[in-house]
């Protein structure tokens, strides 16, 4: 490419006519290779010719295209240039040819080569000179009618006028009339939709369609009056299928759009061409509303496919009691439409008709009140969860706090916890505080732990907004300084807090305080900076069982991961291993010597294995540990390792593993 | 109140749950006053690799009658019209049902009054073809991506869809997916900033090449294969369908990995960007001058950029870059954003929802009861479409070509202009 393009500069900067000889010199090189006997060879001159064209044809380069035409047409005169060369040069004279390649590729219309002729025909097809019509008329009679039916299409792409009179000679021709009439609709003159009109009696089947098509396709040109009257005719001729009727009326509509029409088509009674004529109204908001309102005294079909528009466009402020009353409509189809309808609408009164419903358990209006916009919809949403009134429904207040999961309201979180605060419904505190749960984040921490104070449930909540606060360190001083006025089963709870926020001041206090909830607490603390604590306690004969438990359990799960010296943390093991108070606890401590990838760990783990009292854990164990050790090429312990699995007689599958690991480690 | 067009619009269709409800047959009004029951009547177009989910999903919905099947192999055909008929069978009470039949000619479907829908999921050269033809039969479509072979037959087939009255929807079922429409929102709605570059990665094809003829297969209707595409000798590597290449390997049949992956891909940041009826304006080709990676960029200066050699933010397929975060999406449901808290955060009173769609072809089902558009319409599909193909042109030309968007015209650039269209081959022009 790089050299194609340096080339091409290099042209820009020479005389014409060495330019020629340099671009034919490049053209000339690449023919034995583009005529290769090998196809499959010839692919790379062909990108490599491409590219050529591709350059020659760039914009701005008028004279370089025109001398690499003109080598191309030389030798397409030439009997001497192979025929898949001839191929490849007219491909790519369909991107770049203009009216000095019209006689030649007109010339290869008559080609008996079916491939060539069929080159030359696309890329006449696509040369702007008017000549290329004239060539592809005089080949219309030639070859068969496949060839005809080609040259037909392409008369039609290039619109020419010139060709009306032979292409309707051929709509009496059972084999190439719908092609006629496809490339008439193209032309679209007054003459060609003439002839389409004298051939419409006695059509039938694909070249009844056919016609349509065409009809429907020069209506589109035509100028105004004339496309008027063909469309009127197609719309009203007893033969017109029902897709070109919709056709017909869309386009005389769309052209003159008068309310009275699309009453009309809306009322229709084809069901088909009412449903066009409704949507045909999309983006004409006076029509919309003209339509909503007068939906009421329509087919039910025709109501549904109006609220169908609504949904789509969104309801225009004019329409929106048209549409609050269908969702009350006794039809169930009706009311779904409407509530669905509602979903991309806003404003009070669709709110709180969608509350209602969904109040009432209505799924659709669920989902639609979490998308309802604008700041009106939030407002009537607010409003309904703050009513307390003796006659207010809690029910529709439940339903508005639920709405606040799924929209981002940003004092939703505040309303909830002030709602929360002194709230006698049970049904309407257990949505909050549901809801509070998942939308609540940092900045709501303090209002939290005095909710909490009041109301421990709230502390779950307190908790996720724990997990989602970004100042985790001012979030532990609130908690750890409202511990005093917290006791029991909250204080607990309040405790489970301090891992989530996994500040060092939050650690450091769970590990001061040594009760059972501190340490229980701290065994979920998320990262190994709590073993030291944890070790400490888990010697501690003060705890119960389960909380010994707790604290071994968190041990092992933090151990491994963390930031201390592997010695560090296999001295841990051995200590954890003493403290351990019963052997099931002993056994998921040993196992942890497999996940220190590390020399040290070796020793300990072959002095356990040989004391014998946890076989099948400390096999297994070093098994794990000798595969790290060995990718490490530590080979001694994994030797070491292996030797002891084997002294305890293993069997089966263990017995394989260790055998190839001791001979690995050699 | 103010309303914008697609903006608003959202409509859903629960994957696997029964369609709210069932407009009564007459209701329908497809082809006429009655419809024959309150089933869609289909026909599916091309049995190949793609149709399999299609057939299997639409065989198991009891709003669906599969009645005809086209295919141009003979044997594909023949299994189709057996699958059909087996999984009917097994519904019916008598534990027999024979009502499938199978053609070789798509327009025997098109011409039948009783078929309701189309499905059109053969290679790209030969959307248009059946697309148009079914629309102007009276037909809805649901067409496989990318929705054309060439700018102009999506202008065609839009245009065609909107004057018909169609319920047409391109299989970009990528906008029917959780993630991929939680994170156009994310950037449609300014969370992650001024959007400036996008990244995605589209995979590559092997080049295409040249193959020696080899037989035609028996019962292989290989000029109607073809179709309105140039002329070339058979060779199996050409025609079959498989994801690492075959057909989808040349630029005869389609755009490449541009048209493949980029059509998925390209339609997302579309959809992102609220470009869904416009485009860019600039396709620059990989290696042209400094560009290492092929580049469209949009009016207002934001670049996609495909990258091919990974690294996009967190292995995504899409990657948003922006002033104030950054969002990456994958198939699988995968949305990542930075900052995370992006990822779960709903949608303030004033963002822009986009089309809520949960199953693409259960959507596309219920707008042709319901008559409203589906999630991905034609002139969606024909501006993703445009992308895809005016990438594939710049890719050729090895040249940056400029796009006027809104007239739908490559600027001050003959050759390619004359590219975002294709002659046909006779017999197989457009209807």
């Amino acid at each position: 490419m790089h050299k194609i393009l340096l080339t091409a500069l290099t042209l820009l900067i020479i005389p014409g006519t060495i330019l020629a000889q340099e671009l034919a010199a490049q053209i000339d090189a690449l023919i034995p290779k583009l005529a290769d006997e090998n196809i499959e060879a010839r692919y790379a001159p062909q990108m490599a010719f491409r590219d050529l064209a591709s350059v020659a044809g760039r914009p701005g380069a008028e004279a370089e295209r025109k001398a690499f035409v003109g080598i191309l047409l030389e030798r397409l005169a030439s009997d001497k240039t192979p025929q898949p060369v001839k191929v490849w040069f007219v491909r790519e004279l369909e991107h770049i040819a203009k009216g000095e390649s019209v006689d030649t590729l007109g010339k290869l219309l008559a080609s008996d080569d079916v491939e060539l002729r069929e080159v030359a025909r696309r890329a006449l097809e696509k040369n702007s000179d008017p000549a290329a019509s004239k060539a592809l008329l005089g080949a219309m009679e030639r070859h068969d009618v496949v060839w005809q039916s080609g040259v037909l299409n392409a008369l039609g792409e290039r619109r020419a006028d010139d060709a009306t009179p032979s292409i309707t000679a051929l709509l009496g021709d059972a084999e190439l009339q719908s092609a006629a009439a496809s490339a008439l609709g193209h032309i679209a003159s007054k003459e060609s939709v003439a002839a389409l009109h004298g051939a419409w009696d006695g059509a039938e089947g694909p070249f009844r369609q056919a016609l349509c098509n065409a009809m429907v396709e020069a209506s589109y040109r035509l100028p105004e009056v004339q496309a008027n009257d063909l469309c009127d005719f197609l719309f009203n001729a007893p033969e017109t299928p029902v897709a070109t009727r919709i056709a017909a009326w869309t386009r005389n509509y769309l052209a003159n759009p008068t309310y009275e029409d699309l009453l009309a088509g809306v009322q229709h009674q084809n069901l088909a061409i009412s449903g066009a004529a409704v949507r045909a109204a999309a983006g004409d908001e006076a029509s919309t509303v003209k339509l909503a309102n007068a939906m009421a005294r329509m087919d039910k079909t025709v109501q549904v496919r109006i609220l169908g528009l609504l949904g789509d466009q969104g309801t225009p402020e004019a329409a929106v009691d048209a549409l609050v009353n269908a969702s009350e409509s006794g039809d169930a189809d009706i009311r779904r439409a409407a509530i669905r309808a509602m979903e991309t609408s806003g404003g009070a009164n669709i709110a709180n008709a969608l509350l209602k419903y969904a109040a009432a358990g209505d799924r659709d209006a669920r989902r639609a009140l979490t998308k309802l916009q604008g700041d009106e919809a939030q407002a009537a949403i607010n409003a309904a969860i703050r009513a307390t009134g003796d006659t207010d429904d809690p029910k529709i207040r439940v339903a508005a706090i639920n709405t606040l999961t799924d929209r981002n309201v940003p004092d939703a979180s505040g309303l909830l916890i002030q709602i929360l605060s002194d709230e006698k419904n049970a049904d309407v505190s257990r949505a909050a505080m549901g809801v509070l749960g998942k939308i609540a984040s940092g900045k709501d921490i303090p209002p939290l732990i005095q909710l909490s104070e009041k109301n421990p449930r709230a502390i779950g909540s307190l908790r996720n907004a724990a997990n989602r606060a970004s100042d985790k360190a001012a979030a532990t001083q609130a908690v750890l300084g409202s511990l005093a006025k917290f006791d029991g089963k909250a204080r607990a709870a309040m405790l489970k807090v301090l891992p989530v926020l996994g500040d060092e001041a939050g650690m450091k206090a769970l590990a001061e305080a040594g009760d059972g909830d501190a340490m229980r607490a701290l065994a979920e603390w998320p990262d190994g900076r709590a073993v030291p604590a944890l070790l400490e306690n888990a010697r501690n004969a003060e705890l119960s069982d389960g909380e010994h438990v707790t604290i071994v359990r968190g041990i092992i799960r933090l151990l491994p991961g963390a930031k201390m010296k592997p010695e560090t943390k296999v001295a841990n093991i051995g200590d954890l291993l003493a403290a351990a108070r019963n052997q099931d606890i002993r056994k998921q401590v040993v196992t942890l010597y497999g996940d220190i990838a590390h020399p040290s760990a070796a020793a300990p783990l072959v002095d356990v294995i040989q004391k014998g009292a946890f076989k099948d854990e400390a096999n297994l164990a070093a098994l794990k540990l000798g595969e790290v050790l060995l990718k490490q090429k530590k080979k001694d312990p994994v030797a070491s390792l292996a030797t002891a699995i084997l002294e305890t007689k293993p069997t089966g599958e263990l017995e394989k593993k260790a055998k190839q690991l001791q001979k690995r480690a050699k | 109140m103010k309303m914008t067009r697609r903006n608003f619009i959202s409509l859903s269709a629960s994957a696997g749950v029964a369609l709210p409800w069932i407009v009564p047959g007459r209701a329908l009004g497809l082809n006429d006053e009655t419809a024959p029951s309150n089933r869609i009547n289909m026909g599916l177009v091309g049995m190949g690799l793609m149709m399999n989910g299609h057939h299997r999903t639409m065989l198991g919905k009891d709003d669906v009658q599969v009645l005809a099947i086209c295919d141009v192999d003979a044997n594909k055909r023949k299994v189709g019209v057996q699958r059909t008929e087996q999984a009917y069978a097994k519904k019916s009470p008598s534990g027999t049902w024979s009502g499938a039949e199978g053609y070789n000619e798509y327009e025997k479907i098109v011409e039948r009054d009783d078929i309701d829908a189309v499905m059109v999921i053969t290679p790209d050269h030969w959307h248009a073809p059946i697309s148009l033809a079914a629309m102007k039969a009276g037909k809805d479509v649901y067409c496989q991506k990318p929705m054309t072979l060439t700018v102009r037959e999506g202008r065609l087939m839009s245009d065609c869809a909107k004057r018909y009255g169609r319920v047409f929807q391109v299989g970009s079922q990528q906008r029917s997916n959780w993630a991929f429409r939680k994170a156009a929102e994310l950037v449609r709605n300014g969370y992650i900033g001024k959007v400036h570059t996008i990244y995605t990665r589209l995979g590559r094809f092997p080049a295409p090449q040249n193959f020696n003829p080899q037989p035609i297969p028996e019962g292989f209707d290989y000029d109607r294969w073809l179709g309105p595409t140039p002329w070339y000798p058979y060779n199996i590597e050409r025609v079959k369908g498989n994801y690492g290449g075959g057909w989808r390997r040349f630029w005869e049949y389609g755009s490449r990995k541009n048209g493949d992956w980029g059509a998925h891909h390209f339609d997302i940041i579309q959809w992102a960007l609220g470009m869904d009826d416009s485009g860019p304006v600039e396709f620059i080709p990989a290696g042209y001058k400094d560009n290492k990676y092929q580049t469209h960029i949009y009016g207002n200066g934001t670049k996609v950029h495909r990258k091919d050699d990974g690294g996009l933010f967190e292995n995504h397929m899409i990657e948003f870059q922006g002033t104030e975060g950054t969002v990456g999406v994958s198939r699988g449901n995968r949305l990542s954003t930075n900052p995370v808290e992006l990822r779960d955060i709903p949608l303030g009173s004033k963002d822009v929802r986009l089309y809520d769609s949960h199953e693409h072809q259960a959507n596309w089902l219920e707008c042709i009861k319901t008559r409203r558009d589906p999630i991905c319409t034609a002139e969606i599909g024909h501006r993703t479409s445009t992308i895809c193909h005016l990438s594939g042109i710049a890719e050729r030309l090895k040249r940056p070509v400029k796009w006027d968007p809104d007239k739908e015209l490559v600027i001050d650039d003959d050759a390619a202009e004359r590219q975002t269209d294709r002659p046909r081959r006779a017999p197989y022009g457009l209807v």
